[in-house]
């Protein structure tokens, strides 16, 4: 029996800033993740969540110990090969929707796909666009700008952007904090649907219930190591040892 | 792959003020290049013109120019039997000894007065210049106080036109022709018969002597004959060559020229690089969104000096519409070896073009490429958060 090698690991990862004081972001952190999972990552502000998303998508480097993803470690991987990996295999979905202001909604999801699969003709994209769109009930809108856009309608384009290049790892950092309760509780039932889907690892640092019940696995972040996790399901918590 | 052009056009559009005054800003210092290139290559192909491929000038030794060169009558003998000197149908050397003087004329426009070539020849000097050719009247006849002039002396100057007579020196002189030389420097010079010149400008020896070799073997071994011939005292250079070393009376336009239009570009690098740095620092997040979506460094650089050149490119259109009613303009400066006027047109050629598009270029990456280095080094995750 051949055992599958998990999507991502963290192997004692820490991460320190460099400053007048320096910060310790993230201390010691071991972490696996299988394909399929959908982990939420809460704690309070500054206890590390934002540094370990950017760990896992490679858009900053461990200070110590190392990540690796698919069984590939990512420092050892150069600088292009990570971009490449971003543009093909990482989803992001941040706390504002940053979408290209000048780009329309369908511009903005066509953008990620042109550098993911840059195979396809124009016609495939608008294909593989339009599907996206639909998925987050944003068809209608794929001719707006961003600036002509609610902020729910927003961060679902957003999602969108993420989800159109089918990745394996879709990021998410508290993608629901600027929005009202109506849009949360839209875009809470947007990944549900979308992980039972589309079967992408969801990895969403989150302080908000309705997503959160719907993780396979909680982790608890506080001052930058995991102090604890929960198996919803089971409805039972453990000390991280 | 890198980022869509699109999204250049799109920013730029976005930020059209600030778009604009960096264009604007560029198409000055571009304008500026164009008017001392055009202004430049104008002078180089008048005094370029000005000459054959076998003719050689021949002035005393040491003058360098015709205005202070002083050859005694018996000379031109001596060169007329010199080995590879070629002769005309009636075999005749092609050999013309010339007589230059100058003349005070008054400007049509901007009112004042300049001096002029006047130059004396025999019918052998128009035979040694066969790009001259009448365009209206006749040529002077010998022994009669008679000039030919070119359109651009008769548009110039007062009381210079075809059959018309004109008080030069002491005399009054009949003008009967109209000549074109193809633009050359000749253009600047009024021809009339040697000995006319000679009386009424009191002019005892030629001021140089013009010979046409057989071809260009006889024209190599003709000059270090005639300067090692010590009954000649002369040098001789052929004739392209002595009229090229006469664009040095433009050295002080190159030197003014090139001077503000390095100033200005200075400035207008600034401008593009202001305006790519609030670019960068407006687009901060959205840099760091495109990088997280997989753009290479490398491809963000690239997107960020795109869009300066661009914008170069645009400064560099606008400045070439402003400068087109400018083409064929013409000008005027003093020929320090004739201290005379010489005529020339403003030229917008496809060289000055071309070297003015590069000029523009180059602004908009040096503007570009430090703001689009900066944005590109900046650490992802510092951007997101902005």
């Amino acid at each position: 029996m051949q055992l599958e090698v998990p999507l991502l690991e963290f192997d004692h990862v820490s991460r320190f800033f460099a400053g007048r004081r320096e910060v310790r972001a993230l201390t010691d952190i071991s972490l696996t993740v299988a394909h399929g999972e959908q982990i939420c990552i809460s704690g309070p502000s500054g206890s590390g969540k934002t540094t370990l998303l950017n760990l896992a998508g490679g858009l900053i480097e461990p200070s110590t110990g190392s990540i690796k993803m698919a069984g590939k470690r990512l420092d050892t991987l150069g600088r292009r090969t990570v971009a490449s990996l971003r543009a093909r295999e990482i989803g992001f979905i941040f706390q504002s929707s940053n979408l290209i202001p000048v780009l329309t909604a369908a511009e903005n999801v066509d953008f990620s796909l042109r550098l993911a699969m840059p195979e396809l003709t124009a016609n495939e994209r608008l294909g593989y666009v339009e599907e996206a769109l639909e998925a987050t009930r944003t068809l209608a809108l794929k001719k707006s700008r961003p600036g002509e856009l609610s902020g729910g309608e927003a961060q679902r384009i957003a999602i969108a952007r993420a989800l159109v290049k089918r990745p394996r790892l879709l990021l998410a950092d508290e993608p629901t904090s600027h929005l009202d309760d109506a849009n949360c509780e839209q875009i809470g039932s947007l990944f549900a649907e979308l992980h039972a889907h589309w079967h992408t690892t969801l990895l969403i640092a989150t302080h908000d219930s309705r997503i959160l019940r719907q993780a396979s696995r909680l982790l608890a972040l506080n001052e930058g190591c995991l102090t604890g996790w929960v198996n919803p399901v089971a409805r039972r918590s453990y000390a991280w040892s | 792959m890198g980022i869509p052009l699109n999204y250049n056009l799109r920013n730029l559009r976005v930020r059209l003020a600030a778009t604009i005054m960096t264009v604007l800003g560029i198409a000055v210092s571009v304008a500026v290049a164009l008017f001392t290139l055009a202004l430049l290559h104008g002078l180089q192909t008048s005094f370029r013109k000005h000459g054959e491929a076998l003719n050689l000038i021949l002035v005393r030794k040491g003058s360098g120019a015709e205005f202070t060169s002083s050859i005694p009558l018996d000379s031109l003998g001596v060169v007329k039997t010199l080995p590879g000197i070629a002769v005309d149908a009636e075999n005749r050397p092609l050999v013309s000894g010339e007589v230059i003087a100058v003349v005070v004329l008054s400007r049509r426009k901007g009112g004042g007065e300049t001096n002029v070539t006047i130059r004396g020849m025999t019918d052998i000097g128009l035979e040694l210049r066969p790009n001259l050719h009448l365009v209206a009247g006749r040529w002077f006849r010998s022994g009669q106080q008679e000039i030919i002039i070119s359109r651009s002396v008769e548009k110039r100057f007062v009381g210079v036109d075809l059959d018309k007579k004109v008080r030069l020196g002491s005399a009054d002189w009949q003008v009967v022709g109209i000549f074109d030389s193809g633009g050359s420097s000749q253009e600047s010079e009024i021809l009339a018969d040697i000995n006319q010149v000679a009386t009424n400008f009191h002019r005892p020896n030629y001021s140089s002597i013009l010979a046409r070799a057989t071809d260009e073997v006889a024209q190599a071994g003709l000059i270090p004959r005639i300067a090692d011939d010590q009954r000649l005292n002369l040098d001789a250079t052929p004739e392209q060559v002595f009229f090229a070393k006469q664009t040095q009376s433009g050295s002080s336009i190159r030197f003014t020229g090139t001077l503000t239009t390095i100033i200005m570009a200075f400035g207008s690098c600034f401008a593009a690089m202001n305006t790519m740095y609030a670019a960068i620092i407006y687009r901060s997040r959205e840099i760091a969104t495109l990088r997280t979506l997989g753009f290479t460094r490398a491809s963000v650089v690239a997107s960020f000096l795109l869009e300066a050149l661009l914008i170069a490119l645009l400064g560099f259109i606008v400045a070439v519409v402003a400068m087109l009613p400018f083409n064929g303009f013409v000008g005027d400066t003093l020929n320090p070896s004739s201290f005379s006027e010489v005529v020339f047109q403003l030229q917008l050629s496809r060289s000055v073009l071309f070297q003015a598009f590069i000029f523009a270029l180059l602004i908009g990456f040096v503007g570009g490429a430090l703001p689009a280095w900066h944005s590109a080094r900046r650490p992802i995750a510092d951007g997101l958060q902005n």
